[in-house]
């Protein structure tokens, strides 16, 4: 009983550990990967505009 | 608006022939929940009359249009006739025995401005123009103002953006909207928005959103 003690409590611990884990373990690929963009307004100063597009289209913006 | 990759967002701020980057902020709905039927209480209403809400004669709605309270349309009364509202919403039941059919829409969200699966925009359209008839409820307009749709909400509710929102403006005013309708919100300033609608209103075009439902002093 002494040894089975410390085991229920290192399982108990186990399982609290993981089922508050899980909610992240369960999200999408989906959202990992909207998460590395960004979607944005971007202005420029008169003329600008090819200037600024093509910084964009350097920087894989769409 | 462009979508980029996180990481290169810092370059394109700091790039010298940029002069603003503010993110694409969320709209909602207001409220958020569903238009819901209390069907308990439609079992029990006398489907051959219709009711008046609370809010039509809080804005003294009737008093322009009935003023003799005889409950028809006075001769010659302004009702909104021969002018455009334009609603940015989830949709229009176009179908719906109550709600005067709209001249045209767009929708941004699928192939159909004429249904609404939620139900918020048909409820909005319902308080702006339902007809004045022996059905349901009567609008601020007793079904007589030109109606034009944007739907920017899906099925579900689900949010939209600030650019989609200044898309659908652009399409209210092409369509020649004299005021443009919004139940919805949301938290963040949007300096393009603003300018949009700003410039909207200088062509003569009266935009109204919510202020929220929740009766205090936030913005929303």
């Amino acid at each position: 009983m002494r040894h089975v003690r410390p085991l229920l409590t290192l399982v108990l611990l186990a399982v609290l550990l993981l089922t508050a884990a899980s909610p992240a373990l369960g999200e999408s690929v989906d959202v990992a990967v909207a998460r590395d963009t960004v979607r944005v307004w971007v202005n420029y100063g008169p003329g600008r505009g090819p200037e600024v597009h093509a910084a964009l289209a350097n920087a894989n913006a769409t | 608006m462009v979508t980029l990759p996180a990481a290169a967002l810092d370059g394109i701020r700091r790039n010298p022939h940029v002069s603003n980057v503010e993110s694409d902020a969320e709209r909602y709905p207001i409220a958020s929940t569903r238009e819901t039927v209390d069907l308990g209480r439609m079992a029990t209403l006398d489907v051959m009359a219709q009711s008046v809400p609370y809010g039509i004669d809080m804005v003294q709605a009737r008093d322009v249009w009935d003023a003799d309270g005889n409950g028809t349309i006075d001769a010659g009364a302004p009702t909104g006739a021969g002018r455009t509202v334009c609603i940015i919403d989830t949709g229009y039941q176009q179908s719906h025995e109550d709600l005067p059919d709209a001249a045209g829409g767009y929708s941004q969200v699928d192939d159909s401005w004429s249904t609404d699966g939620y139900g918020h925009g048909s409820h909005v359209g319902g308080t702006i123009a339902a007809q004045n008839n022996a059905l349901g409820v009567v609008g601020v307009t007793p079904g007589t103002v030109g109606l034009y749709i944007v739907k920017v909400f899906n099925d579900s509710g689900k949010w939209t953006t600030s650019s989609d929102l200044v898309d659908a403006l652009n399409r209210c005013v092409a369509a020649g909207a004299n005021v443009v309708s919004m139940s919805l919100g949301g938290g963040s300033f949007v300096s393009n928005e603003n300018n949009a609608f700003a410039a909207a209103y200088a062509g003569g075009v009266l935009s109204v959103a919510a202020a929220g439902n929740d009766g205090d002093t936030s913005y929303s």
